[in-house]
């Protein structure tokens, strides 16, 4: 296990309800996730690959949007993204204008918990990669 | 063993060691294979082929810009015909860019490198121009959901040669 799966499993276990988290690029693709479908099929729960693989592309696509009027409106950079529906959400956090990380929970999670988990791992992530 | 090509050896084995990439290799930019470790004997040639055949285009494409920005027009016409040789081998993927980006040389003038990513019938193979500009790093990945963790991995092997 690498150092970024590392930090990923730390961050999945510190979130109750959490079906994946993921580190992935601004360009749209992937990095690294956890759990890895590969690593335990019981996770059943995580999405497919393919699904994330969209996810983390339209969180990208969100990214660059919020750039715009939003982040001129605020006056500084949109850094944090949360998607909720009745069957849980997504939150993403940028790390790095290059880097950001997602987390997909289920309905159980908090979000106030997940955003405290994405920035300790906006943390870990800036410390060991950048 | 040189330095450089124990340097290399260890670049090659930390490369093969990320979840996904099949076959590792370094190369010099004239496609001289200086180190290169895979379980797959015909997937290794196969990488040495198509590096050596993107390294000639990625030649022709930077004479090709150098023409257009007035830089070196004496090299036109090689550049314009050598383009389509860079999508010999096999170029059958999902529609997605055969040459993405083409490594950097010095007489482009660029300091930044960039990663290319070729996507072949088979395995992605993702280039990193290493530091100096005379080497470059390919690695042949198992699924193009590989390509992501594969480059973000090899930028910090090459990062950590000083890339």
């Amino acid at each position: 296990m690498t150092d970024l799966e590392d930090i990923l499993a730390r961050a999945w276990a510190r979130v109750g309800g959490c079906r994946v988290v993921a580190v992935a690029g601004m360009d749209g693709l992937l990095i690294e996730r956890h759990p890895n479908v590969q690593d335990d099929p019981a996770l059943a729960g995580a999405p497919a690959p393919e699904a994330l693989e969209h996810v983390v592309a339209e969180v990208t696509t969100l990214f660059g949007v919020t750039a715009g009027a939003m982040s001129r409106e605020l006056g500084s950079p949109v850094s944090e993204l949360v998607a909720l529906g009745e069957t849980g959400g997504y939150l993403a956090r940028r790390v790095t204008p290059e880097l950001f990380c997602l987390f997909v929970t289920g309905a159980t999670a908090d979000l106030a918990n997940v955003r405290s988990a994405a920035e300790e791992l906006a943390r870990d992530l800036s410390g060991a990669f950048v | 063993m040189t330095a450089g090509a124990e340097e290399a050896l260890r670049l090659v084995e930390d490369a093969r060691s990320v979840r996904g990439v099949m076959a590792a290799a370094v190369l010099s930019v004239d496609g001289e294979v200086v180190a290169a470790a895979g379980e797959d004997a015909s997937l290794l040639e196969h990488m040495q082929r198509t590096a050596t055949s993107a390294l000639a285009a990625a030649e022709a494409f930077a004479a090709l810009l150098d023409v257009g920005s007035g830089e070196a027009a004496t090299s036109g016409n090689e550049g314009a015909e050598a383009v389509p040789g860079g999508d010999e081998g096999g170029a059958a993927g999902d529609g997605a860019a055969d040459v993405a980006e083409a490594p950097p040389r010095e007489a482009q003038g660029a300091g930044e490198t960039h990663l290319t990513v070729i996507y072949q019938g088979g395995h992605p193979l993702l280039f990193e121009p290493l530091s100096g500009g005379e080497r470059v790093v390919v690695v042949a990945v198992e699924t193009h959901a590989d390509i992501g963790r594969a480059r973000f991995q090899l930028r910090r092997l090459a990062a950590s040669l000083g890339a």
